[in-house]
């Protein structure tokens, strides 16, 4: 008589048991990771409403029934001859697959890259600090004298309200109205000279601050310029810049990721180039 | 109503008022009109008494797919770069594909809009794109060169028909929702978030409804980045009102933020369907003010002005309710005897030059009709602001200046030879001109100030240089206004600026006008030129609601005896720097509806055809016929405000 034990050692010793066994195992691991069976084409009911929605957004209106009912049907005969075509092997030697799926394939180099951290947009910024600058500005107000076709009368009349200013007049009370504005804040020589002149930008950027001109030309007439600030070349903080430089940092990265991803995987091929190709 | 989303950067603007502490105005502030709709900083260059912006909202680029066949390489990002101030590459192109003509604004601009065909963006990229699911069919190989044509994307056929390798159409739209998201991206990346503001973007599409060639496009330009997900092309919207039945559902109406208007352009050659009075399918009154009320919302403005001439007014029709006024001979289409439409009659084919043309392709038709329908229904589907723009195909927004232009349209009209010819493909580019501009008064150059300005018509539009012109209307302006320095607040405070409307009559007197214009001051290598006068032009209704016009000169001299010498195009005479005027209307009839708007208009120039003549050899100017060219060899540059409305009580 055996002991349990041993009979049922002596059962799983049976090589007729063992390949069973594993043929039971190997039926299981093929269960948990073969694709579904070929001839299964299955609609969910996400699936149908993500196709609703798609002709929504084309069209701008819902689906009818009718339209619902030809949207599935559509993309069950799509399916259907897109999987015939695999079989029968109709993606091989095609130019136009071959070149969309290489494409597919920079893009998923491109893709691959995380966002950068602001260690690496700092870095980047600092490195290409030049193009960041902000050019000098100024911001005044001016007191406006139209020319009326005498430029002669228009100075006399500025260099009248100029010595009115001198005693004591309320500045604001003087002159004509600029139809661009009293006020300007924080304007870039080049803005200055094309708005005004080239005169008047001279003025604008040496004048002393919170003081009035004399008489100053310019396209339109005579200014009396109070300059009320300021502000020298700087460079741009990187918070007000940060988006510029994320998208610059960001491009660099994609580029480098579609080449190195392209390098790896050449890594893994024999090239053999025959004499005379070159 | 339009719905927001709350301000995201509320301390925004409270940062914006301290900055301004440093920076006391000399006049008095109005409150703060908007609100920022994105995440952005707030400005700290911000005028509460408005400054003068100047853009293009219209703006092609070789997404475009009539661009893309004139050899025009430049994406919405390199046109963007190009309005801030840098170069672009112009064909003909080298082997690499790249242009060999370089082009560059000598002053940037403060905004812009890229506008290319939505119609035929996924066309234009399966065509174009190696590799693409169409690229080797018949149609796309027609497409590229040396045949570049694009009859096989079926433009202007009625109904609208897919190109034959689009099969059901997924193809093509499927194509066209990746090329939309660059044209964001594009916006967005060049759009100025700093505080300094110095340049801003607008995420938008020409909506190029053309059925039988009869022009019906719109530029739908959107206030921020919440857009829609896919252009509402003509192949979803066969009529402008689905249109804006589709944009009031999928983007004002929708909880995401969105907000857009649509801006018609060149009525002129719209054989008198772009501003018509039929109310396709509203049978009832109450349908028909439906309509109206879904396109005032829709359509504040009209393009008045672009490379394919003047839409303002034209001389010759028999409709025309008015004394002569020879300025409406600016930059014409069509020419005596052309086919008059009459009253009511509409035709189709404008863009080849076919069809009637009617007193509604004109703004001023356009106005009136609105003061005419608003008597009849209640509401004026015609309260049209200005602005103006390029249409350039080359990706160059606003590139306007007459003396170095080269074209529009890539390789079709580039050379001397095909500018001064034409030819079949690309219309006559002897009669088209460099464009104009969209000007824009706004608290600052931020999309939420400049799109509320555009909403509210505070615009103007110019041939080019940059007038800036004020204009207010109300009933107790001093008459000394022009010798006092607060012209501009006392404007606002005494009555409402361009676009707006006046308020109920008070006093027995007629409603007074400010018109404040400066010159266009140039740039350093190309002076601005002085203006000649400054003029209203009155519209109205009489007691039997039929229209009038009169154009009165309020400033400035018509016979200043300012000319051009046309061998070497320099000015000579006598003009402007600066033109201001308070005029009251002494004809005024409290019992009508009526409308104002001021024309500036600047001493004459070379026109662009005389500028490239004069580069020619003797033997180039005997070959392209320059002494005998069927256009003008002047142009009186001019700018053109937003109307301002009376209405009866």
């Amino acid at each position: 008589m055996l002991s349990p034990v041993s009979a049922v050692r002596r059962v799983f010793g049976e090589p007729l048991v063992l390949f069973l066994l594993a043929g039971l195992g190997l039926f299981l691991l093929h269960r948990a990771v073969a694709p579904p069976r070929r001839d299964l084409i299955h609609i969910t009911v996400p699936f149908a409403k993500a196709l609703r929605d798609d002709y929504q957004k084309r069209t701008g209106r819902p689906p009818t029934k009718e339209d619902s009912d030809t949207l599935i049907e559509r993309f069950i005969d799509e399916e259907v001859l897109y999987r015939e075509a695999l079989v029968m092997g109709l993606d091989k030697g095609d130019l136009i697959v071959r070149r969309r799926l290489v494409q597919k394939m920079e893009l998923v180099g491109r893709d691959s890259v995380a966002e950068p951290t602001q260690e690496e947009l700092l870095a980047y910024y600092t490195l290409h600090a030049e193009r960041y600058q902000v050019a000098p500005t100024v911001s005044f107000k001016h007191v406006f004298v139209s020319s009326k076709g005498n430029r002669g009368d228009a100075h006399t009349t500025a260099q009248n309200l100029f010595e009115q200013i001198q005693n004591g007049a309320d500045p604001s009370t003087l002159g004509e109205t600029f139809a661009n504005g009293a006020t300007f804040s924080q304007r870039s020589e080049i803005e200055i000279e094309n708005l005004f002149g080239a005169a008047f930008k001279e003025t604008a950027f040496s004048q002393p601050p919170e003081k009035w001109s004399r008489p100053v030309l310019s396209h339109f007439g005579y200014h009396l310029i109070w300059v009320i600030e300021r502000r020298p070349a700087s460079l741009a903080p990187l918070s007000t810049v940060q988006n510029l430089v994320r998208n610059e940092v960001l491009g660099e990265k994609r580029d480098a990721a579609a080449r190195r991803q392209t390098d790896t995987l050449r890594a893994r091929y024999v090239i053999q180039m025959d004499p005379g190709v070159n | 109503m339009i719905r927001r989303r709350p301000s995201l950067v509320r301390i925004g603007p409270i940062f914006a008022l301290f900055l301004l502490a440093g920076c006391p105005d000399i006049d008095s502030s109005p409150p703060q009109a908007f609100q920022y709709t994105e995440m952005r900083a707030a400005c700290a260059n911000r005028d509460p008494l408005k400054k003068a912006y100047f853009g293009d909202l219209h703006v092609h680029t070789a997404f475009s797919f009539d661009a893309w066949t004139y050899d025009v390489r430049t994406t919405p990002a390199d046109a963007y770069r190009f309005a801030r101030g840098e170069p672009v590459n112009l064909p003909p192109l080298d082997e690499n594909g790249v242009g060999k003509t370089v082009v560059q604004l000598d002053r940037p601009l403060d905004f812009a809009a890229v506008t290319d065909h939505a119609e035929y963006l996924g066309e234009t990229s399966l065509c174009s794109t190696p590799g693409s699911p169409a690229y080797d069919t018949p149609t796309c190989v027609a497409y590229r060169p040396p045949a570049s044509s694009f009859l096989g994307f079926n433009v202007g056929a009625d109904p609208p028909a897919r190109a034959d390798f689009c099969q059901d159409s997924t193809l093509c739209t499927d194509a066209a929702a990746p090329v939309w998201k660059v044209i964001q991206q594009a916006a967005d990346e060049a759009y100025d978030k700093t505080d300094a503001c110095k340049f801003t973007t607008f995420v938008a599409y020409e909506y190029s409804l053309s059925p039988l060639g009869t022009n019906l496009h719109r530029n739908v330009i959107f206030r921020n980045a919440n857009v829609i997900d896919t252009p509402i092309t003509t192949y979803e919207a066969d009529e402008p009102h689905k249109l804006w039945a589709m944009l009031s559902t999928l983007c004002t109406n929708a909880p995401t933020g969105c907000d857009v208007l649509a801006i018609p352009h060149n009525s002129n050659l719209s054989n008198g369907r772009m501003f018509e009075v039929e109310y396709k399918g509203a049978k009832t009154e109450e349908e028909q003010l439906k309509i109206t009320k879904l396109r005032a919302q829709m359509e504040p403005l009209v393009e008045i002005y672009q490379h394919k001439g003047d839409s303002e007014c034209l001389s010759g029709l028999s409709t025309y309710p008015g004394e002569p006024d020879e300025l409406c001979s600016l930059e014409k289409q069509q020419f005596p005897p052309f086919d008059d439409c009459g009253v009511s009659d509409t035709g189709w084919g404008g863009i080849s030059g076919l069809g009637c043309t009617s007193w509604r392709d004109y703004v001023r038709g356009a106005l009136e009709t609105g003061l005419m329908e608003g008597e009849r229904l209640g509401e004026n589907p015609y309260k049209l602001g200005f602005i103006g723009s390029t249409d350039t195909h080359n990706g160059t927004p606003g590139k306007t200046d007459e003396s170095t232009y080269a074209g529009h349209l890539g390789l079709a009209d580039q050379s001397p030879k095909a500018a001064l010819s034409g030819s079949a493909l690309a219309g006559t580019p002897l009669l088209g001109n460099p464009g104009g501009l969209a000007g824009v008064w706004a608290e600052e150059n931020s999309r939420d100030a400049l799109f509320d300005a555009l909403r509210r018509r505070e615009t103007f539009a110019t041939t080019g240089p940059r007038i800036i012109p004020r204009f207010f209307a109300g009933w107790n302006y001093p008459d000394n206004l022009c010798d006092r320095p607060d012209l501009v607040s006392k404007g606002y405070e005494l009555g409402v600026p361009m676009g707006g409307d006046l308020p109920p009559m008070s006093g027995s007197e007629g409603p007074s006008f400010v018109v404040s214009a400066l010159r266009d001051s140039g740039s350093t290598d190309r002076p601005g030129t002085p203006l000649q006068r400054a003029q209203i032009v009155k519209i109205w209704l009489d007691e039997s609601g039929q229209p009038h016009e009169k154009v009165i000169d309020v400033a400035g001299d018509p016979n200043n005896g300012a000319t051009v010498n046309l061998t070497t195009c320099e000015t000579q005479g006598a003009g402007f720097d600066s033109l201001c005027t308070v005029w009251r209307d002494p004809e005024f009839n409290a019992s009508v509806p009526s409308l104002y708007y001021a024309r500036i208009v600047e001493n004459p120039t070379c026109r662009w055809t005389t500028h490239l003549c004069n580069r020619l050899t003797p033997k180039e100017r005997a070959d392209y016929k320059c002494d005998n060219l069927s256009v003008p060899s002047t142009i009186q540059e001019r700018a053109w405000t937003s109307p301002i409305w009376y209405t009866p009580n």
